[in-house]
């Protein structure tokens, strides 16, 4: 629990007697490696704060190819935001790629937090924002960025996904093959 | 303003009071742009985000070869502006023009920290907005990188049909990531 404590108070000020009653509002769970927070087609009852451990969020085609969407380790939240909220069933997955261990929050639990800490407010709107503008970032850069520079912006935002994530994750996620990605990463390691 | 206190009234869980909409509305300022001026330009801050009134605008992207990628269509009750060079005032990598003559609302990021502070509605109202806005843009991203070109047009086309109605096809196809021609075989098919 102190790894959440530490990273809220990154964005805000908790005392320690608040987060005695916030941290009531987590459950603390461990997952195996490959195992399923949510699943295709059921509600996203939970959002996970990830307190050690790699998590991904895939969407699998019609034929069966999955597309990597999202990336999580430590101090990052998986789930999918559109299930949580509207209560529509999920069209991702989302899995642990290591052992994980995870504090879990409901929707019910979260709108609670948000009415009795100003301070939890807070933290929300500074998340949000953080969000908005790194989807913001990978969208421009999936539509309008070369393969070769999407992966340089990648290894520079992200350097502790290179190191996490096998190649064919990371490849799915740019929306590149792993073929590209392999002479890519050569190129660059001859620059 | 009317526009405004009824696209924010939507958001909140209590209607916004008279006096509460008095002291938002004090923070905007209110701008006219005609067609193809430029709300932002490549290297300027974004010290305004604008909610737009009456119009339309475009966001795009000039990569090195000068071919615009659109990154965003706004409309009526849309905010347009780039979130990152607003939050973090670091120079911006876009372009944002108006399409249609368009008024619109303007409000600084100061203010912005105020009324989210001081004015419990509107930061119900940040906080519901981020979560939607969150949840298209997610879809975006996962349509842009798993769905056929096919699958992208009709998605846009369900989910927005009045961007669909408002901008040409060159712009809708780049906006997709598709090519005009492929745009237009699939309006044909549809």
């Amino acid at each position: 629990m102190r790894a959440l404590f530490r990273y809220i108070n990154q964005y805000t000020t908790v005392s320690e007697e608040d987060f005695q009653v916030i941290k009531r509002y987590f459950i603390h769970e461990k997952l195996k490696k490959k195992q399923c927070l949510l699943r295709e087609g059921e509600i996203c009852r939970y959002v996970a704060f990830i307190l050690k451990g790699a998590m991904r969020q895939y969407y699998v085609d019609e034929k069966g190819v999955e597309h990597v969407i999202n990336l999580f380790v430590e101090n990052w939240w998986a789930g999918d935001r559109e299930s949580f909220v509207m209560a529509t069933p999920s069209i991702y997955l989302v899995d642990a790629w290591e052992d994980c261990d995870v504090l879990l929050i409901s929707r019910e639990n979260v709108l609670k937090l948000r009415r009795q800490f100003t301070a939890f407010s807070e933290l929300l709107l500074k998340l949000d924002e953080r969000n908005a503008i790194a989807t913001q970032r990978r969208l421009t850069y999936s539509i309008s960025f070369s393969a070769e520079l999407r992966y340089k912006s990648f290894v520079d935002n992200y350097p502790y996904f290179v190191a996490r994530f096998p190649q064919h994750i990371i490849a799915s996620y740019l929306g590149i093959t792993k073929d590209t990605l392999s002479r890519l990463r050569k190129k660059l390691a001859g620059d | 303003m009317q526009a405004l206190r009824e696209y924010l009234n939507q958001y909140v869980s209590s209607l916004i009071s008279d006096e509460e909409f008095e002291v938002i509305q004090s923070y905007f300022v209110h701008k006219k742009l005609r067609k193809k001026q430029y709300l932002l330009q490549y290297g300027e801050i974004c010290k305004h985000m604008a909610f737009i009134v009456k119009g339309a605008a475009r966001k795009f992207y000039l990569d090195e070869k000068g071919v615009e990628h659109v990154v965003d269509l706004c409309i009526e009750n849309w905010w347009a502006g780039d979130r990152e060079s607003f939050a973090m005032s670091k120079p911006t990598i876009y372009y944002i023009e108006v399409w249609e003559d368009t008024e619109v609302l303007l409000i600084s990021r100061a203010n912005v920290a105020i009324l989210e502070y001081e004015c419990k509605p509107f930061n119900e109202f940040v906080l519901k907005l981020d979560e939607k806005s969150h949840i298209a843009k997610q879809k975006r991203i996962t349509s842009a990188i798993s769905f056929t070109a096919k699958e992208r047009y009709e998605d846009f086309a369900a989910c927005y049909p009045e961007i669909l109605r408002r901008f040409p096809q060159h712009v809708i196809a780049s906006y997709l990531g598709i090519t005009k021609d492929t745009l237009s075989r699939l309006r044909r098919q549809g």
